[in-house]
């Protein structure tokens, strides 16, 4: 073999011009390729992420069959005990306890209808966007139920901008929310003090929903302790799995219940995600399906080039199979070298655009939407060691593959004839 | 009287050019003895270069039995004659045929490579048929720094380090001006009488055929004469 490895690699550095050509294709192709992945993966993982916090966490578990009811039928009986168990698992910062329903939130002249949700106003805060200070537009958020000095006295209602814009409403008007409860029956209804207004930016949620108290929620629906899901919040969003398979253990003798990763509970955004890498992967493929023919091109040229050359040495006993190698080799360490380079300048870039960023509204505008996600700020380049190692390996495979015809032309010439060529 | 290294029995070889058939030896007996230096003569086209490559393994008859050391060449897989030309044959070429990329040294190491000779006894190997040669000291050079006549030097040094059983030299001095042609052909000569190496080579040329132990002459294909004994000019 170190004939083999000795004879590629004093060819590699014999036709430096050609390596040069095809190498810095090769290194800018993956350089490009870390570029990309890092900041789409960052990307995504920011839209994940703010999905995950406007919406029902990175798990959710609810009453089995509300994922496609929507309806107070399906209810988690003892929501408090589930989020206490979910507290306990290793990676999950918070749980929270939801009531969701719609409603008919009205004023003396006007009304419209809402998706409310009826939460913790001491956990809210810590982990959803709505109810984060940076979202708040005027007022102030909920206060808790019990903290009020009066059983009878109007809970706090916080809602979208857009919403309290409709109806004309501002920081401390009294709204009167209405709503079907449990089970059916006469519609339910008390009044509210608008606390307080937030924006995300998504239209569905500034301009339709509102948070009130659980404690008003369950009293209105007629729930008793039940909610209609937990909202259980990761450290580390790749601990979402874990945390989902650890919960449906914890949770296994509660068979009315469905748990959910974001992924299944926030469908569209997740499929977004996958489109959008699929359309990133088709487009690097193209790129490499053009770096391939150019290393297929070079190669064959250089087996065709040194025809004579590979007779010689098969006249003096090389084995097919060892100029096989020889060749193979040869490309393998044209792929090592211009990975190494690759490598080098996908790094730096990614150092670089993982500390400053790229600001999004330069790169699609304001209000950049994906999958009903409103992206904002900046994104940075996120890449980890398993998808550096990936992306190189794939690069390296690439090379090799295009090496294989034109090495496998060079084992199949006969000396007589090869060594005729001029 | 040892058994010959090379036997060959109504040996032909015929080339197809589109539908014309072009025949290059037409039924050639012929044995070598171990230690010869033998000379194939001809004119152009007469057959010498298709015989030694039948010879040496690199092509194969369309009829007729050619055994080296009494093994049936055209019996043998590609892999097989690949292994015999590693250990059985040196080649010496017109056109000297080095490995561009490698230097004098690697280029004569590179059939003991192959055969997997250890480190310590391929240099010895290497450095002793290099002195023998005349190219001491110059064993970092590449091909392209050498002179024909020192590349061909290199030829022959890569084909003798192994010690193979018969080194076969195909038209060794053509590209070579005269004198550089006869310091070739003394240096093989000296090799094939110091050390026994058993040499077959082609030539058309009369100073290199006046050298030979043994000289055959070919003709459209036929052995035409085969003659014993120094042809050199008295």
């Amino acid at each position: 073999m170190k004939i083999v490895l000795k004879l590629a690699w004093r060819s590699f550095r014999r036709h430096k011009r050609r390596a040069i050509i095809t190498g810095s294709a090769i290194a800018l192709g993956l350089a490009m390729m870390l570029v990309f992945v890092g900041l789409a993966d960052d990307g995504h993982r920011r839209m994940a992420e703010m999905g995950i916090h406007l919406g029902s966490g990175n798990v959710v578990v609810q009453g089995n069959g509300y994922q496609e009811a929507q309806t107070l039928d399906y209810l988690v009986e003892d929501p408090e005990q589930v989020a206490e168990i979910a507290r306990g698992i290793p990676g999950v910062s918070q749980a929270a306890v939801r009531l969701n329903a719609s409603g008919l939130l009205s004023t003396g002249e006007s009304s419209a209808a809402i998706a409310v949700m009826g939460v913790d106003p001491r956990i809210e805060p810590k982990i959803s966007t709505i109810a984060s200070p940076r979202k708040r537009l005027r007022g102030h958020y909920l206060r808790p139920r019990d903290t009020l000095d009066f059983e009878n006295q109007p809970g706090d209602i916080y809602l979208g901008d857009e919403l309290a814009k409709t109806l004309d409403l501002e920081i401390d008007d009294r709204v009167v929310l209405m709503v079907s409860p449990r089970g059916g029956g006469r519609p339910a209804s008390a009044a509210f003090i608008v606390r307080g207004t937030f924006r995300t930016g998504l239209i569905e949620l500034d301009s339709f929903s509102a948070q009130i108290d659980l404690g008003d929620a369950r009293k209105l629906l007629g729930t008793g302790d039940a909610a209609t899901q937990v909202a259980v919040m990761a450290k580390d969003i790749d601990d979402t799995d874990a945390i989902a398979a650890h919960l449906r253990r914890a949770l296994s003798g509660h068979d009315r219940l469905e748990i959910l990763t974001w992924k299944e509970a926030l469908r569209d955004l997740y499929e977004g995600i996958v489109l959008d890498n699929v359309s990133m992967y088709l487009m690097m493929a193209i790129i490499f399906v053009i770096v391939a023919l150019g290393i297929f091109n070079t190669v064959l040229m250089s087996v065709v080039e040194r025809t004579r050359e590979l007779g010689v040495m098969m006249a003096l006993g090389t084995s097919k199979g060892k100029l096989f190698a020889a060749v193979l080799l040869e490309s393998f360490i044209l792929a090592l070298v211009a990975a190494a380079v690759g490598l080098a300048i996908g790094l730096s870039l990614h150092a670089w655009l993982h500390s400053t960023g790229i600001d999004i509204a330069s790169l699609y505008g304001e209000n950049f939407e994906f999958a009903g996600i409103a992206l904002e700020g900046r994104i940075y380049s996120y890449l980890t060691a398993g998808v550096v190692i990936q992306w190189t390996a794939v690069v390296i495979g690439i090379v090799l593959l295009s090496s294989v015809y034109p090495a496998y032309r060079a084992s199949r010439l006969e000396p007589v004839e090869a060594m005729r060529h001029v | 009287m040892s058994d010959p290294i090379i036997e060959c029995k109504d040996v032909t070889k015929i080339y197809h050019q589109g539908k014309i058939e072009v025949p290059a030896l037409r039924g050639i007996t012929l044995s070598i003895e171990p230690g010869e230096f033998t000379v194939l003569a001809g004119s152009s086209g007469s057959g010498k270069t298709t015989l030694l490559n039948l010879i040496g393994a690199l092509d194969k008859p369309t009829s007729g039995s050619i055994k080296l050391r009494g093994r049936e060449l055209s019996k043998m897989s590609g892999h097989e004659l690949a292994e015999l030309r590693l250990r059985e044959i040196g080649f010496v070429f017109q056109a000297y045929n080095l490995v561009p990329v490698l230097s004098a040294y690697e280029n004569a190491e590179y059939v003991l490579l192959l055969q997997g000779i250890p480190a310590a006894e391929r240099r010895k190997q290497v450095m002793e048929v290099l002195d023998k040669v005349g190219l001491k000291g110059l064993e970092k050079r590449l091909p392209a720094e050498f002179s024909g006549g020192q590349q061909q030097r290199v030829a022959v040094a890569r084909a003798i380090a192994p010690k193979p059983t018969i080194v076969l030299a195909d038209e060794p001095t053509a590209n070579l001006d005269s004198k550089m042609g006869a310091e070739l052909i003394e240096l093989m000569h000296d090799l094939n009488q110091d050390y026994g190496v058993t040499f077959v080579f082609s030539s058309h040329d009369p100073k290199v055929i006046q050298r030979a132990a043994r000289l055959i002459r070919l003709e459209d294909g036929r052995i035409i004469a085969d003659e014993a004994g120094e042809h050199r000019a008295a």
